[in-house]
């Protein structure tokens, strides 16, 4: 009975260790484990049309933060300042400007947080 | 005026008894005026006589009194009246009239507030404080003495409650001589707690840092073995200057960091702010954004209790059933970011209105949301109030007894759980609250069950209040443009909070406010932590997370 019960213990470390309990170094899994449907509303990462967009900088008046500059016809966005409230899609009188859902945003780098349009 | 809008304005006198008044109808100003008459009438001749100048403006009666007969006057004040302290807070006028001014803000019956104001000498920054005769003035001294360097003379407690232990004692952030992004040096000051001595008491020191990494607070224990025998809260670790930063900003910003005071009573802030500003500038926003607010204000109200809720029956060891309401709390919170794109309610209001609209089909998808979540949670609500295991832990445990709750003025459903019927919804109607029916639940026991009891049946109230809102949701604009903010007014606004009423108090200036004074319910509630934790009602130490999961109060909107 004792020496069953030692073995039933023994397979399941068995199949623990298969399963790479002790191993070292990186294990990651899949990202993500389902994919996120955002709703329509959903105010995410600012997108700029360059084609729409006359430089007025309406935007970066309105941002809250300063997130946004405009520099020589270029539109940098901060998403580390940014606050997703959604002023500067509010301000933009060419419609250039548009929240979209896209949330996920992360970045090895804090540079990778900034956006030029 | 029109007849129609007569009629509407009498209707409403007649269901609030309210004395609010617009300056279309002199009349109305008479019943304000009559309100003061009878209350300097109340008072003893040789009081009534220091007031140096009256003003009643809206529902508001602002009395001048000179600061060596404040303390007088407010003592005898309170003795003739019932009071609730709302707001005690000071304005660096120095630039206006060459001195500080105190503003005690009091709420009364049919929607009316007092003000009594004094004036502190630069030369002698100090006054008489009031809080032997109004015990909530405590904190709010200590803050004004921290942060605008008045000191309350005669105050029992006037260690420092606001800043942080490093911040050098003669620098006061809210002066107007004082940069908002200064810098300043470190300094090293000791802070006492209070102590008990006696054989056998030990200090159980816990916190800045918790182990769920919620915010900061340090809460010191003294206990004789397992009872509480006194508690000291310390906070001010997160103290962000709002008040300051809010001064710096035009009034359209300003609602963007008023979204960020509490991280989730985020448009119950913004709507308080708005309100005020709005109040000042004098318009009256469109039907149709007065029920959209209502809504969201509820939608606010139920994801917060739904997790209070959770919360309490998560620290009762009773996990399946906290599961499921958590699981109705991500429902809602996906409701709110179907609504808004934004789970916490954010970027939806304006100044003068609202940005997000209400579309139809929305409607009717929070509609269907809210019959399922009330069909689950009733469920819920029958399976957890006969369940022995669950009223052994929370019946009795953390009292609140009716006399603290009055005294300490402490607000929202902690306060009616103590039997205070008290809910700026209905004492202070704002938004479109006067329009719909809804009851304010009150316990009387005061402890965690009775709070629990009082969260359930405000989450039914809420869904109440969604649904007539929706069914009467009216038509028409969602917002006007408010473009001038006149200099120099005062403009406050109540609100009830999932945590209880929030004050937002400005003062305006050029486009921005001069002075912002702002209150989140938890500033009031601490206190409340401290008393019902004590052991003389048999709470012990692990009776704890229990008591503070039944208030749940925010750190961040304490320190602002």
């Amino acid at each position: 009975m004792i020496y069953e019960c030692k073995e039933a213990n023994h397979s399941m470390m068995f199949k623990m260790l298969r399963n790479g309990v002790m191993r070292k170094g990186i294990i990651t899994t899949k990202y993500p484990r389902e994919r996120i449907v955002p709703f329509d509303g959903d105010k995410g990462l600012p997108v700029v049309s360059a084609s729409r967009c006359n430089f007025c900088a309406a935007c970066a008046m309105a941002c809250p933060t300063g997130a946004i500059q405009i520099i020589e016809q270029i539109v940098e966005l901060d998403i580390g300042a940014c606050i997703f409230c959604g002023a500067c899609e509010r301000a933009c009188d060419q419609e250039a400007l548009k929240m979209s859902p896209l949330v996920e945003l992360a970045t090895k780098k804090r540079e990778g947080l900034r956006m030029r349009y | 005026m029109s007849a129609e809008a007569h009629n509407k304005m009498t209707k409403q006198i007649e269901i609030f008894d309210s004395v609010l008044y617009d300056e279309e109808m002199p009349g109305n100003q008479g019943v304000g005026r009559s309100i003061l008459d009878t209350l300097l009438a109340d008072l003893p001749g040789d009081v009534s006589s220091v007031v140096a100048r009256s003003e009643i403006e809206r529902n508001n009666m602002m009395l001048h009194v000179p600061k060596e007969h404040f303390l007088a006057f407010v003592t005898a004040l309170v003795k003739i009246r019932d009071l609730d302290l709302v707001s005690f807070h000071a304005v660096d006028e120095r630039e206006l009239h060459n001195a500080y001014r105190l503003y005690l803000l009091f709420s009364m019956a049919h929607d009316t507030f007092l003000t009594v104001t004094t004036d502190v000498d630069p030369v002698e920054p100090a006054f008489s404080s009031i809080t032997p005769v109004v015990y909530t003035a405590n904190w709010y001294e200590r803050e004004i003495k921290d942060m605008l360097g008045l000191v309350p003379e005669g105050h029992p407690d006037p260690r420092p409650l606001v800043l942080y232990d490093t911040w050098p004692e003669d620098v006061h952030p809210l002066r107007k001589d004082f940069a908002w992004n200064a810098k300043v040096e470190s300094a090293y000051n000791e802070y006492t707690f209070r102590r008990v001595e006696g054989e056998g008491i030990y200090e159980i020191p816990v916190g800045p840092v918790h182990a769920g990494i919620i915010e900061p607070g340090h809460f010191r224990f003294s206990v004789a073995g397992e009872p509480i025998i006194n508690l000291e809260i310390r906070l001010g670790y997160v103290h962000k200057g709002i008040e300051k930063l809010s001064e710096q900003m035009t009034y359209d910003r300003g609602v963007y960091l008023a979204e960020r005071i509490s991280g989730d009573n985020t448009f119950a802030h913004t709507t308080a702010y708005c309100q005020a500003v709005e109040k000042i500038a004098g318009v009256t926003i469109p039907d149709r954004a007065r029920y959209i607010r209502t809504i969201f204000l509820e939608c606010e109200r139920l994801y917060n209790l739904f997790r209070d809720v959770a919360g309490i029956t998560l620290v009762t060891a009773f996990n399946p059933g906290a599961q499921m309401v958590y699981s109705m709390q991500e429902e809602m919170m996906q409701l709110n970011d179907c609504m808004t794109g934004s789970r916490f309610l954010r970027g939806a209001i304006r100044i003068g209105g609202m940005h997000k609209d209400l579309a139809p089909e929305m409607c009717q998808l929070v509609l269907g949301k809210l019959d399922g979540l009330e069909r689950d949670f009733t469920i819920f609500t029958e399976m957890v109030t006969h369940m022995s295991s669950l009223l052994d832990r929370t019946q009795t445990t953390g009292v609140i007894t009716n006399k603290i709750a009055k005294d300490l003025d402490f607000v929202g459903p902690v306060a009616r759980a103590s039997g205070i019927d008290r809910d700026v919804r209905r004492d202070h109607p704002y938004a479109a609250y006067p329009d719909l029916q809804f009851d304010v639940i009150t316990k009387q026991d005061g402890d965690v069950q009775c709070r629990y009891l009082v969260k359930m049946g405000e989450i039914h109230q809420a869904m109440r209040i969604i649904r007539q809102a929706i069914e009467n949701l009216p038509g028409g604009a969602i917002a006007i443009d408010v473009d001038d903010v006149p200099q120099g007014k005062i403009g406050f606004s109540l609100v009830e909070a999932p945590r209880g009423e929030i004050i937002h108090w400005i003062l305006s200036g050029e486009k921005k406010p001069y002075r912002h004074k702002i209150r989140d319910p938890s500033f009031n509630n601490w206190l409340a932590m401290e008393q019902a934790v004590i052991g003389y009602n048999g709470n012990i130490v692990p009776d704890f997370p229990l008591i503070n999961k039944s208030m749940n109060l925010s750190y961040s909107g304490n320190d602002l």
